[in-house]
């Protein structure tokens, strides 16, 4: 059961110049969650977030923070809005401690909230002996924390993370979905974050939406999502010498099968009647003399499901 | 608050990045120096005149000589085409071509050739080449003027030690003329012989007596009658002794009006000074400012370039580099109205540039010993706070406009050239046709320059540059709205 609406997105379309890359999107954010927006790249994750912060207007359609439209107090909504961007959004050559203190007083806090709060985010994460260091001299993990700290100085309501793993490593990946759980659970922010990543969404994401073609095509929970195609299974076909297209000739008429494709010498078949398919493709592996190598049955995961959909 | 903090966070940026401060702050600060130490007299060095003529005579010697001091050097050529290929090559700055055997009665002239594309060496040389000739014309025209005043001097006594005989002549003639005309009357006077020789025959009837009795007293009055015609002829002599007597008379008393009326002539000249003579009016150069040096002059210019390039440039710079940082994006999610980042932006680059303008003013004080009071250092800090203004609102309006700093680095640079070109630095803005120098006048550069010269130069207080002063707040006030809108507009992709 879905919670009220904590941002919602009504019919957001946005053009620049001919290039349509939104298109009438709806989305609704519920709060208190991990919200994860999925899409490839260039599919509009980066300019939907820049319209939800404020930094874009659409072109039509409008935003609601908490039932008020986004554009009518926009100071006072922004306010709520913590933002870290995907190359990171701070001074380089200013310190971790001048970096927290100058957007502190950009969202009008006084020094001592400011200077308990840096404590307190600086242990959230994991910078506490980092406050003098110089932002630039500091990792690729260390300044990627550095950066949901400064969207965090103000305390918000909700923080935007654009592809905030990118250019990661994956164990470095993996201490930034920990650090944004750690966040979601111990400050209560509602987290909206884009990746193109599914199987992160997985691990972190209460909710998720597939942004492709200009627009939203599916939402809901990962379980909801993956339950869409719970019926789905994927055979996985080796044979020797590899004529695939004569099979997939002969079995691509069948209504079971939902999708084809090549990868390296595997011929993966995506369908809902996984027995049946096996044993169509057995059959004509069988009459075209190849060699069956391997054949299995497997569940597809879901970004795969995601790569499918958004082919 | 805020904007203390967008001012702290710019200096820190800027101090931080060394190579940037090391030019922003530094770079203006050396330059002035250098022009300080360069620049911090009121002469030209080691000029070379180039000279050619077919022969050298002793006056073009004189002159050549005249020219040479330690400032020019005058460097004989040996043709005319060379002289020329050497003002073009800038081996001489000048050449001089001068007439064989110059005379002072020569009439051909002694021709410059310049190099006009060097224009204010060109003036800065022919000026003081004119003046150096001009002296030299001057020593020519006081030597000739002075032989003239002294022959005259000389004939004016002489005149007047002769011209008093002339009287005694003229006496000596009117007696000599007197005596003649008595002679002259006394041989009139002269009776013919004829009544004599009639006494004689009477007597001779009287006495009867033969004729031959009074033979020798006939041939005696005979004698004296032939004596008689003799003188009688001779006395038209006279008569015209008399007459030629007379009009030397009238000659002389002619010559006696004329030598008066010389000495009158002479004595009616009132100026005989020959300095007078030679320049009847005379006329003084007096500098308007106190200073004399190449700097004093040039320091209003040369700070309004220091003013307009670290304006525009570190106004720029200082916003596409906010622009283009990756915290441009929180700042501008922030709950902070844009005007706030203006106006940090705007007081950041007027503190550092206000602080440039303090080291210059102590480094050129120092230097050149310029007494300032404290009234004038007040009105020149607020002619530096406006017309700094109006270049940081250009270069923050060109930052705005552009997306690349590149691009931003270019425009700004070629705004403050255009700016630079249309001034008086370059060519005087005189040379300007008058509609084009009427908007022309109206040229940031050359309204600062302006307020810079009536503070530093003559010392004069803003009450006076009112005009100039309305113009550079109205040009603030402009920028100021632009400067706000183009961000605005910028910020909304």
């Amino acid at each position: 059961m879905p919670r009220a609406p904590f941002i919602e997105i009504k019919g957001v379309s946005k053009t620049f110049g001919k290039n349509i890359v939104l298109n009438n999107l709806n989305l609704s954010i519920p709060y208190g969650e991990i919200f994860g927006i999925l899409g490839k790249s260039g599919s509009g994750k980066t300019t939907l977030l820049n319209i939800l912060i404020g930094f874009i207007h659409p072109d039509k359609g409008n935003i609601t923070f908490q039932s008020r439209d986004i554009n009518y107090d926009l100071f006072e909504v922004r306010k709520q809005f913590g933002f870290a961007a995907q190359e990171g959004s701070f001074y380089p050559t200013l310190t971790v401690e001048e970096n927290l203190t100058y957007f502190g007083k950009m969202y009008n806090k006084n020094s001592d909230y400011i200077k308990k709060r840096i404590s307190k985010l600086l242990s959230l994460v994991e910078l506490g002996k980092k406050e003098n260091v110089v932002a630039g001299n500091l990792s690729a993990g260390m300044q990627k924390r550095l950066d949901i700290a400064c969207s965090l100085i103000h305390d918000p309501k909700i923080v935007v993370l654009d592809e905030p793993t990118q250019d990661l490593d994956p164990a470095l990946r993996r201490e930034i979905l920990d650090l944004l759980k750690k966040i979601n659970k111990e400050e209560e922010t509602t987290i909206i974050l884009t990746t193109h990543l599914l199987g992160e969404v997985e691990v972190i994401c209460d909710r998720v939406a597939i942004l492709h073609e200009n627009t939203i095509i599916k939402q809901g929970t990962v379980d909801e999502l993956e339950d869409i195609f719970s019926g789905t299974k994927e055979i996985h076909i080796v044979t020797s010498p590899g004529n695939y297209k004569s099979i997939v000739e002969y079995i691509r008429g069948d209504k079971d099968i939902e999708g084809i494709r090549k990868v390296g010498n595997k011929l993966i078949v995506y369908a809902q009647d996984a027995e049946k398919v096996m044993k169509a493709l057995l059959t004509v592996i069988d009459k075209e003399d190849e060699e069956l190598i391997e054949i299995g049955l497997h569940k597809p995961p879901l970004d795969e499901v995601f790569e499918y959909l958004t082919k | 608050m805020k904007i203390l903090q967008v001012i702290i966070k710019n200096l820190k940026l800027l101090t931080r990045s060394k190579g940037s401060a090391l030019i922003v702050l530094l770079g203006p600060l050396i330059l002035m120096l250098l022009i300080s130490l360069s620049f911090n007299n009121s002469t030209l060095f080691n000029v070379k005149i180039g000279a050619y003529s077919d022969s050298y005579s002793e006056l073009a010697e004189s002159i050549l000589s005249q020219l040479e001091d330690e400032q020019y050097k005058v460097v004989k050529v040996d043709s005319e085409e060379d002289c020329v290929d050497k003002v073009k090559t800038e081996v001489v700055q000048l050449c001089l071509l001068i007439p064989p055997s110059l005379q002072i009665t020569s009439h051909e002239p002694i021709t410059f050739y310049v190099d006009d594309s060097r224009i204010n060496l060109v003036h800065l040389i022919i000026n003081t080449i004119s003046n150096k000739l001009s002296i030299k014309s001057e020593e020519l025209s006081i030597d000739l003027t002075t032989k003239i005043v002294n022959v005259l001097n000389d004939a004016n006594v002489k005149i007047a030690e002769e011209s008093p005989n002339l009287p005694e002549v003229k006496s000596t003639l009117t007696l000599t003329e007197s005596k003649l005309s008595e002679l002259d009357s006394a041989i009139s006077g002269l009776e013919s012989t004829s009544s004599i020789s009639s006494e004689i025959s009477n007597i001779q009837l009287s006495l009867n007596v033969s004729s031959g009795e009074f033979s020798n007293l006939t041939s005696l009055v005979s004698a004296l009658e032939t004596k008689i015609s003799q003188v009688k002829s001779s006395s038209e002599g006279v008569s015209s002794l008399v007459s030629q007597i007379s009009k030397e008379k009238e000659k002389v008393e002619r010559l006696n009006s004329a030598l008066s009326s010389i000495i009158i002539n002479i004595d009616s000249i009132e100026i005989k000074d020959i300095d007078k003579i030679v320049n009847p009016i005379s006329s003084e150069v007096r500098p308007i400012t106190t200073d004399s040096t190449h700097l004093g002059n040039a320091f209003p210019v040369l700070l309004m370039i220091v003013l307009m390039f670290t304006g525009i440039v570190l106004s720029t710079s200082t916003v596409i580099d906010e622009k283009t940082s990756k915290a441009y994006l929180r700042n501008y999610i922030s709950p902070t109205p844009s005007v706030f980042f203006i106006i940090g932006d705007y007081a950041f680059s007027l503190i550092i540039m206000l602080l440039q303008m303090a080291v210059i003013f102590i480094v050129t004080i120092l230097a050149t010993s310029a007494p300032f009071s404290y009234i004038e250092l007040l009105n020149t800090l607020v002619a530096l706070i406006l017309i700094s203004s109006v270049f940081i609102l250009i270069g923050m309006f060109i930052g705005y406009v552009f997306r690349s700093s590149e691009t931003a680095n270019m425009a700004s640079i070629s705004v403050a050239t255009v700016l630079l070109f249309f001034s008086s630095t370059v060519l005087p803005l005189e040379t300007l046709p008058v509609t084009i120098r009427e908007i022309v006048k109206y040229n940031p550069f050359v309204l600062g320059e302006s307020l810079l010269r009536q503070t530093i130069l003559f010392k004069e207080s803003l009450q006076g540059s009112y005009i100039v002063m309305s113009a550079i707040i109205l040009y603030i006030s402009v920028l100021a709205v632009l400067t706000y809108l183009t961000r605005r507009l910028n910020k909304n992709i």
